[in-house]
């Protein structure tokens, strides 16, 4: 990965987790807010085959600043995202399309298994978590595809 | 002899484990850090975001806009009488009070600050006041209308980490306004509360208003916490559960007060 693309990650993160702790949240449900960070990182690895080295730079980009605006100890989101960035390589081996239900397979199966993750630190579950932040991860997708679509027109 | 690749492993290894190390002595600066920089723009975010949903709001609950109009006039009346009482309670308990010559103060020593951050996982907000302006760990933190929000867990050099009340680590007594009950109130993590250690004997009311009982250092007696919801009594249990429903939005909230002193 180049300096600049990593400095720009770095920076798109960081701008995410505010956006995520400071305006998302009044469009939360059911005391369910959206996990921006955790969508875009999904979304990174489906569209983009990323080698291990990319792949770890990338969950410790996304979960340093979750790690920032956390009340656990810090590196315990870094920890999370890389287990999930190898759980996604996993699936995404087993899986060869490439389309939207594998997508929405990877989608559901990673935000059970980050909200698990969470249980066995809080104790504490809320399902709509996992339906808010799956409905929302297949929102961003479209607006995605229609933005690429719109950029190949051009 | 080490060859240069597993040299090269070799001192990757070492720079990530002297990393790792510098992060986790100095996670407390590098988070001090990191709100220092992102609070004007969270300021922005937050009022932008509350802005706009606030506006959704109106749009979409408009037709039950009338409704929830008529039910709060209904409701003001009852407050008005109610209030009515209060006053002559109060005019009465300040003149014994002045009888008996205690001298306490009424009010406590605040400081207001402003919420640019929550996390609602893990029931915690920051706010914009930390050491510099004498904020500590364990203060209370209540709304403009004496409702208990959450208790201050760390403090930086400008900015402080609140609990709120729903946070799993939030246990303080209580007490049922009205009644001589008391129990202990617990976060239950997501937002919610509930209420537990109430004897079973004990007739607890839907809807009863609960506060707290200033048992603990933290928080003083009397501020406002929530009402008595969905209430689980079984045969087997000792005490008795209720669900407390929440008094305040944190979400709908610009501006909190820090207990500094009672």
């Amino acid at each position: 990965m180049k300096l600049s693309k990593a400095v720009f990650l770095f920076f798109l993160f960081y701008v995410l987790t505010l956006i995520q702790t400071s305006f998302l949240i009044h469009y939360s449900w059911r005391g369910t807010g959206i996990n921006l960070v955790l969508l875009v990182f999904i979304i990174f690895l489906f569209n983009h085959k990323k080698d291990i080295k990319e792949g770890v730079l990338l969950a410790v980009m996304a979960g340093f600043f979750l790690d920032i605006f956390s009340s656990y100890f810090f590196g315990l989101f870094i920890l999370f995202f890389i287990i999930l960035f190898f759980l996604i390589s996993q699936i995404r081996k087993r899986i060869l399309a490439n389309n939207l239900w594998g997508y929405l397979l990877v989608l559901f199966s990673i935000i059970i298994i980050y909200y698990f993750f969470f249980f066995l630190i809080s104790r504490s579950f809320n399902f709509f978590d996992v339906i808010y932040n799956f409905l929302v991860g297949i929102v961003i997708y479209f607006i995605l595809k229609i933005f690429y679509a719109f950029k190949q027109g051009f | 002899m080490i060859r240069k690749k597993d040299k090269n492993r070799i001192i990757l290894f070492f720079i990530i484990l002297l990393i790792t190390i510098l992060v986790l002595v100095f996670q407390v600066s590098i988070r001090s850090f990191f709100y220092t920089i992102s609070e004007p723009v969270q300021q922005w975010l937050w009022q932008k975001g509350k802005n706009s949903s606030d506006f959704l709001d109106g749009l979409f609950s408009f037709s039950t806009l009338t409704k929830e109009n008529q039910f709060l006039k209904e409701e003001n009346k009852e407050l008005l009488s109610k209030i009515v009482d209060l006053e002559d309670l109060r005019q009465e308990n300040e003149e014994l009070r002045i009888a008996l010559d205690l001298g306490l103060a009424d009010d406590y020593e605040f400081i207001e600050t402003r919420v640019f951050s929550i996390n609602l996982e893990q029931d915690f907000i920051l706010v914009n006041k930390g050491k510099q302006d004498g904020v500590e760990k364990g203060m209370a933190i209540i709304d403009f209308h004496n409702v208990l929000i959450g208790r201050v867990e760390e403090v930086y050099a400008n900015q402080s980490k609140v609990f709120l009340v729903s946070n799993n680590n939030i246990k303080f007594s209580i007490e049922i306004e009205g009644e001589k009950i008391n129990g202990l109130a617990k976060g239950n993590g997501n937002g919610e509360m509930f209420l537990d250690l109430v004897p079973k004997e004990e007739e607890l009311i839907r809807g009863a208003l609960i506060t707290t009982a200033g048992l603990e250092a933290d928080f003083p007696q009397g501020l406002l916490v929530g009402r008595i919801g969905d209430i689980e009594k079984t045969d087997l249990a000792p005490f008795q559960k209720a669900n407390i429903e929440l008094l305040s939005d944190v979400r709908k909230q610009n501006n909190l007060l820090i207990i500094l002193a009672q």
